[in-house]
């Protein structure tokens, strides 16, 4: 596998990030510089709290629904947020993304990530161009193969990239707990810098092989659909909030939620998606110590089943 | 593959009902005028075919391909397809569905004076009424705002509505054809609306379900019929 040098350069921009929400005058939470894991291949920090943008960001040109957009990517960055994700199947995600980012003078946390899709390894290259234009980015952090569709072809397409310096990171995603095991097999015997999977406090599947098997490879974690697509926030609140969620400094259900996932050491990132700006400040409030340890974990999951 | 067993129909629909009514007032706002046109036809329709029978039963169906054909161009193809890749694939059956009807036009025909009572002429016109009038109101009724209505003519659900019993009413010669991409979108629909939480969408099946009980009972009359003249 090629690996990057850690990008110095990035890490001081993240550092000089969160002194400028320090500078904003943010809530508590929002302004210390939110928590970080070293992605495995580069050592290189990657904020823990990232955003998803399915359904989220898919708005059209609809100019109101584009304002509460830019406000949303303000908040998350004004909190220090790092990895955005995307994908072509998202509808009109990537291309507002494209026209938000432009708009707002996107900070040097920005983490990209967007992924291929399509059936045919011959199309990946267009496609694959086609998001990058959208994004208007002068180079995507990182390209997956959604859903592992057509992976061979797209890999190779995305190894070339990277070889060539117009890509800095690839890796592989599937959700719902998917196909691990065709996963599991790309993991052992592909250089992949990332995979993304379903990982939640409901859906743990993947701590008994894909967890510990990205560990022992040195392979990124994005765990998507951290709140089961919204239904275990809506189980959960309508329950108190436990005594012992004030112990691992959280204020809302939410982030007690994104800390069980994080806390996982195999686990790189979560990546929450949201359409109103106050649910981004409660998810980017879980990005701070302290986090749960692993008897605590169990205790919240097995706490969480009740429910 | 039973990969398949494990996806659910919200894995596929990519926006939010919000942003599906938004999607609505943007698109009137846009092209009001053939709104009004749209509108405009399917009140014509329900004078032309409010007595016994249909007049001008080619044009009104020649009309409702165009509104077909429009829907596929200016909904499917540019509006919808912004929030879904599918969009130009739906608008590509719109079409196609428009010629169909353009092509049934030539043999619409009003109601023959001879058929006595057939309890597909009330339904046609009930459906009829249901899309051009009812689905509006009823989408008020459940507090969308006027300027996100879905009008026959230019918006999908009530315009499929309204071809079932524009089909009913008119009888042209292969009712089947034209009926058939209706038929289709009236289920992809009724998921659609189901996911997004809107609550009009069991309408469209009812349709499509009263259109497909009056034909077979066209059918079954017409072989009865053929009987009774044989043995006599
Ligand atoms: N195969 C793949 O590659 C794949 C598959 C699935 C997902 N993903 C990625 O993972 C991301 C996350 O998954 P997801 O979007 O399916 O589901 P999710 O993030 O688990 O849940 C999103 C839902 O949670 C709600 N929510 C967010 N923050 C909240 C808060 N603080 N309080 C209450 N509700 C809150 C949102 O509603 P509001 O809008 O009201 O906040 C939204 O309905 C996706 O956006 C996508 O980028 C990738």
């Amino acid at each position: 596998m090629q690996r990057f040098a850690p990008d110095r350069r990035r890490f001081m921009r993240l550092l000089a990030g969160a002194g400028g929400a320090l500078a904003t005058g943010l809530t508590p939470a929002a302004t210390s510089a939110p928590l970080s894991k070293p992605i495995p291949s580069t050592g290189e920090p990657l904020p823990v709290i990232g955003m998803g943008t399915w359904i989220t960001f898919n708005v059209g040109d609809d100019p109101r629904a584009l304002d509460v957009r830019a406000g949303i990517l303000r908040a998350f960055f004004a909190a220090g947020g790092g990895m955005i994700d995307s994908s072509p199947m998202y509808g009109s995600a990537e291309a507002v993304l494209g026209k938000l980012l432009r708009r707002l003078d996107y900070p040097p946390t920005l983490f990209s990530a967007t992924k291929v899709w399509t059936r045919s390894g011959d199309d990946g290259p267009a496609e694959i161009a086609a998001s990058q234009a959208l994004w208007g980015l002068p180079r995507m952090d990182l390209f997956q193969v959604h859903n592992l569709l057509a992976w061979r072809a797209h890999l190779e397409t995305l190894q070339q990239m990277k070889a060539d310096g117009a890509l800095r990171y690839l890796g592989m995603t599937t959700s719902h707990g998917r196909r691990h095991d065709e996963l599991e097999r790309i993991m052992r015997e592909q250089p992949i810098d990332f995979v993304q999977l379903t990982y939640n406090i409901a859906n743990r599947d993947a701590e008994r092989r894909l967890l510990p098997l990205a560990r022992e490879r040195g392979i990124a974690v994005i765990a998507n659909r951290p709140f089961g697509g919204g239904a275990l926030v809506d189980r959960a609140q309508r329950h108190p909030l436990p005594g012992w969620a004030a112990e691992i400094g959280c204020g809302n259900w939410p982030q007690v939620l994104l800390k069980y996932i994080v806390s996982h050491p195999a686990v790189t990132c979560a990546i929450p998606a949201t359409s109103r700006v106050e649910h981004m400040q409660e998810n980017m409030g879980a990005a701070h110590e302290p986090l749960p340890d692993a008897a605590m974990r169990e205790r919240m999951a097995a706490d969480f089943a009740r429910l | 593959m039973t990969e398949w067993l494990t996806y659910s129909a919200s894995d596929f629909i990519p926006f939010s009902r919000g942003i599906y009514r938004r999607l609505f007032e943007l698109y009137n706002a846009r092209y009001w005028p053939a709104v009004a046109i749209g509108l405009g036809v399917g009140l014509a329709a329900l004078r032309l075919c409010g007595g016994r029978g249909c007049s001008r039963p080619g044009l009104l169906m020649a009309a409702l391909g165009c509104c077909w054909i429009w829907i596929a161009w200016a909904f499917f193809s540019a509006a919808y397809a912004e929030l879904n890749w599918a969009g130009p694939y739906v608008g590509g059956a719109f079409a196609l569905n428009g010629l169909l009807l353009l092509a049934a036009s030539a043999s619409a025909r009003p109601r023959p004076p001879s058929t006595g009572r057939d309890i597909g002429d009330p339904i046609g016109y009930g459906l009829l009424v249901a899309g051009v009038v009812l689905w509006p109101a009823a989408l008020l009724a459940f507090g969308r705002d006027w300027r996100g209505l879905e009008l026959f003519g230019t918006s999908p659900e009530p315009t499929v509505l309204a071809t079932f019993g524009l089909l009913l009413l008119l009888r042209p010669r292969g009712v089947w054809a034209p009926a058939l991409i209706p038929g289709l979108w009236s289920l992809l629909a009724a998921v659609t609306l189901r996911v997004i939480d809107e609550p009009l969408w069991p309408v469209l099946p009812a349709g499509a379900a009263a259109f497909v009980a009056v034909l077979v009972s066209r059918v079954l009359r017409r072989r009865r019929s053929t009987r009774i003249e044989t043995n006599s």
